[in-house]
């Protein structure tokens, strides 16, 4: 086979030009449906609010004043990093033996199991949440069960660790996939070699397949974090009111008490924490992989 | 057997027993909603208590429902054929011109999967209500295409990027020109990644639930939206039984998924 | 125009049968073409003329520039200065659907989604040819390429040289006006090689279809082509037909490229009839010209060094000794040292001795043997 120089992908036939005019369906889409509304969101969150309502044309910080200055809302936003923190932390711990099995187990196992985890991600969270809010109610299995056991005290609707258990369950498959990708990427012949080399199987995941997926694990907590902490169906139908994240505010404010400009603020703290958390990633990835 | 392979027996019994366990957690609740849809009692309950197809019924002669049904299928349906017309031309554009412009374009396209709905939900909120056309139809649409267009986008993308260029440049040489070599060539080739990016897209427009939340009205609702406020104040199965219904519709266009994905790679 | 230079009154012993092609049609001219990617010069000003009915091989090593200079012919690239003209008629701003210009990829590119016969419809199709014209075209080519058969298979469904064949019908199809190979027999198993070069070489002459080839491989150029060019680093460093490059080659490079090549740096000691040069291993005699006392460069081809027993040293006549001989079945490579120079001799034949190291030979060269490199500096 000769080698080839790396030529660019000149257009034949078609002007180049004429090519990029194709993008204008979607870009005029974006353009009114993500553009413009993110245009509001930012131009609200620097409007005054009263009980008469807004809408006037003053330009002022005094949301993010109010959103960093009353303990409330910095709970607030504490509480929202923790249940994605949580929801990251225990995703991954479960996540990645199953990815394991899918990469690596049994092979009539394999798309079974990965059919497994990509049939709830095409559910619509409303139902799966609804199946969660059944199975922890009061008198529902395991609220019995752990009664039974003598850990009555330990509530699981309306409570942080139930929405914690919602939140996993629905975000976690986005670990997965990550996870699979990463591991299924890793050339197995390095594996191999380790354990010709007299490594035990542990050894070998420990020194040689753990290191190598490390990619694959920090894009997909990138992902588990910034989806979960953006949550709003899990939250809103598992904590009944008495588990407050940014989002469930956000809807709150923006729907029964009209307050716009407090809930595009929180909005575009939001935002922020979401672009911060995606850069890190990028740039732990360029660092880690630089080493 | 050596005690190492006794240890790694058991080593590999642990293991599939974590396993089990992680597939019933995901399972369950997906288990609970279609088991309380047979309940004979008037209330949710698990396990169910009898059997009984009735709730089916009553939520198939439930109007709030069919309507909220019809309105879920039509806006699937738009969403996606607008999608994929979109998103296939400007895919093509994407791959074909690459460059900084391109590349940063196609960050933007995919990006509505990272950023928070919720976001864009109220965003869409504000532009419609200042708009006028809050609580519609075609407001719902633009925000349905904005969620759902990125899978479209990613899975055309990748297979134009499996493409051949010179497939393409074959066909030139042999007289045709740009128009008739895309319909001709380029869309016969990436027929499975549409097909895929097309069922994902109408998966993800019957199910969201977030930015549709901020954009209903008495006259416009969807069914996950209906789901959702039927469950603040009712303790009904009719619910578990539509739930099952949304269940199983999902199972099959995922099954349709991956088998026509399994042929693509062949 | 042939870019060889002959030495001065060199005899007509090497000189080509008169050209089949020389009062033909110029089909494609290439002027002074220059084809840069960003800030790198791939081809360097070529010139070119391909008259109708020629197979022309483009030949070059990886980098060589053969493969840019057909897709610039094609016009997937364009020249940044000088012109290609087709007939006559500019090709600038001629998009490439326009130029009826047929090209047969490395890897055939056949649409994976269409069968033989609509593969090969195809370009008859675009022009808009009646349904029956179409079915009886496509039935015709087929039968030239010997698929018979298997039109209506898929490409997926056939064997490398079934997928070239339909290729090469589906360029043929449209009628081009010139043809385009790109690394016809590459792909293809080694055995198979020579046999489908033959075939395309026939079909080529069948149909009187104007055609470049681009390869790498040398014995596929000469054994197909009317004339061949060959590419370095962009240039064209020699065109002529195969007799002429491999007898006549212009420079060392060419020398060893064309062929396996002994050189030999030596000075002009005698002339007349025949120029004696004296090399290190020894005096030979050759009918090309030169200057008293000059430095040159001469080459003898392997085949042409005939190994004699142990004699004294005279003109064309070498003592050399047997350093070690490679077995190659249809012939056998024999490395000998003359007066401390190496010298490749092959020798072919039934009658084949076997050579012991250390041997005493005598190495015979005749003088139409002995080349003048004109441009004899090593490269």
């Amino acid at each position: 086979m000769t080698a080839t120089i790396a030529l660019p992908r000149v257009r034949a036939g078609a002007p180049s030009r004429r090519t990029l005019l194709l993008l204008l369906p979607m870009l005029a889409i974006f353009a009114i449906g993500f553009a413009a509304p993110l245009y509001f969101v930012i131009r609200f969150s620097l409007e005054h609010f009263d009980a008469a309502g807004t809408q006037g044309a003053s330009v002022t910080l005094e949301q993010f004043v109010t959103i960093f200055t009353t303990p409330l809302y910095g709970d607030l936003i504490l509480r929202t990093l923790g249940l994605a923190l949580a929801t990251t932390v225990i995703s991954a711990v479960i996540g990645y033996p199953l990815a394991l099995a899918i990469t690596r187990g049994p092979r009539p196992l394999r798309a079974p199991l990965m059919a497994l985890v990509t049939i709830p991600m095409l559910t619509s969270v409303v139902v799966k949440t609804f199946g969660w809010q059944v199975l922890l109610s009061s008198d529902g299995m395991l609220q019995r069960t752990l009664d039974a056991v003598g850990l009555s005290s330990v509530k699981l609707l309306n409570t942080t660790t139930g929405v914690v258990l919602g939140l996993v369950h629905t975000y976690f498959p986005f670990m997965v996939v990550s996870l699979v990708a990463a591991l299924s990427a890793i050339d197995r012949t390095t594996e191999h070699a380790a354990a010709s080399l007299g490594s035990t199987p542990g050894q070998v995941f420990r020194r040689v397949t753990f290191p190598q997926s490390l990619d694959g694990l920090a894009a997909g907590s990138a992902l588990t974090f910034v989806t979960s902490m953006s949550a709003l169906v899990t939250p809103q139908m598992l904590g009944g009111g008495k588990v407050s994240t940014i989002v469930t505010v956000i809807y709150q404010q923006a729907t029964s008490a009209q307050n716009w400009p407090l809930a595009a603020a929180l909005g575009v703290v939001l935002l922020i924490i979401t672009l911060v958390i995606l850069s890190l990633q990028t740039w732990a990835v360029r660092h880690v992989s630089r080493r | 057997m050596s005690v190492a392979g006794e240890r790694r027996k058991l080593g590999s019994v642990l293991f599939g027993l974590v396993i089990a366990i992680i597939v019933v957690f995901i399972l369950a609740p997906l288990a609970v909603a279609v088991g309380s849809s047979v309940t004979t009692t008037g209330y949710l309950a698990f396990p169910p208590r009898g059997f009984t197809l009735k709730w089916f019924g009553e939520a198939a002669s439930n109007p709030k429902f069919l309507e909220a049904l019809w309105t879920s299928l039509q806006l699937g349906v738009a969403t996606t054929v607008i999608s994929v017309v979109a998103g296939v031309l400007a895919s093509y554009a994407i791959v074909r011109r690459p460059g900084p412009l391109t590349a940063v374009l196609e960050q933007v396209l995919l990006s509505p999967i990272l950023l928070p709905a919720v976001v864009l939900g109220l965003g869409i909120l504000l532009s419609l209500s200042l708009s006028g056309w809050l609580g519609t139809f075609p407001g719902g649409l633009l925000a349905h295409i904005i969620v759902a267009s990125p899978f479209v986008t990613r899975s055309v993308l990748a297979g134009l990027r499996r493409l051949d260029p010179r497939l393409e440049e074959a066909s030139h040489s042999l007289g045709a020109g740009g128009v008739r070599t895309f319909c001709r060539i380029v869309l016969p080739s990436v027929r499975g990644a549409i097909i895929g990016g097309a069922v994902f897209a109408f998966v993800i427009s019957f199910d969201e639930a977030v930015v549709t939340l901020f954009l209903t009205g008495s006259d416009f609702t969807t069914l996950p939206v209906t789901i959702f406020t039927y469950v603040q104040y009712s303790n009904d199965p009719t619910i578990a039984a539509v739930s099952t219904v949304i269940i199983l519709v999902s199972a099959l266009l995922v099954g349709l998924v991956t088998r026509q994905g399994g042929r693509d790679e062949r | 125009m042939t870019a060889t230079t002959r030495p001065r009154d060199a005899t007509p012993i090497t000189a080509d049968p008169p050209s089949d092609h020389e009062d033909k049609d110029i089909v494609l001219q290439m002027r002074t073409v220059s084809v840069s990617y960003g800030a790198t010069r791939v081809l360097h000003e070529v010139d070119l003329s391909v008259r109708s009915g020629e197979l022309i091989a483009l030949l070059g090593p990886s980098g060589s520039g053969k493969t840019t200079m057909i897709r610039t012919i094609a016009g997937f690239a364009h020249p940044t200065a000088g012109e290609v003209l087709l007939h006559g008629r500019k090709l600038a701003g001629v998009p490439a659907h326009r130029r009826n210009i047929g090209m047969v990829f490395q890897n055939y590119a056949l649409f994976p989604h269409l069968s033989v016969a609509d593969n090969i419809a195809y370009p008859l199709k675009v022009q808009k040819k009646g349904r029956a014209a179409i079915k009886a075209r496509v039935a015709e080519l087929v039968d030239l390429v010997q698929l018979t058969g298997h039109a209506a298979k898929r490409p997926a469904n056939l064997s490398g040289g079934q997928q070239q064949r339909v290729a090469l019908a589906r360029a043929l199809a449209m009628d081009p006006e010139l043809l385009l190979l790109d690394e016809p027999l590459s792909n293809l198993d080694a055995n198979l090689r020579r046999e489908v070069g033959e075939e395309i070489r026939r079909l080529q002459q069948r149909t009187g279809t104007t055609t470049i080839m681009v390869t790498h491989d040398r014995q596929e150029a000469f054994g197909m082509a009317d004339r061949m060019a060959v590419l370095r680093q962009g240039r064209i460093e020699q065109l002529g037909t195969p007799r002429t490059v491999y007898r006549r080659p212009v420079n060392a490079f060419m020398a060893s490229f064309a062929g396996e090549a002994n050189l030999l740096p030596g000075t002009v000691t005698g002339s007349g009839p025949d120029t004696q040069v004296t090399t290190p291993a020894g005096t030979l005699a050759t009918p090309d010209q030169a200057n008293q006392g000059s430095e040159v460069v001469v080459m003898i081809r392997p085949e042409d060094v005939r190994i004699g027993p142990p004699a004294a040293a005279g003109t064309g006549v070498l003592p050399a000794s047997i350093v070690e001989s490679f077995y190659y079945g249809s012939s056998l490579v024999v490395q000998a040292e003359a007066s401390g120079v190496r010298v490749q001799a092959l020798v072919t034949g039934a009658a084949t001795t076997w050579f012991e190291a250390g041997q005493q030979v005598s190495l015979r060269i005749d003088p139409q043997a002995v080349v003048i490199i004109p441009d004899g500096e090593r490269e």
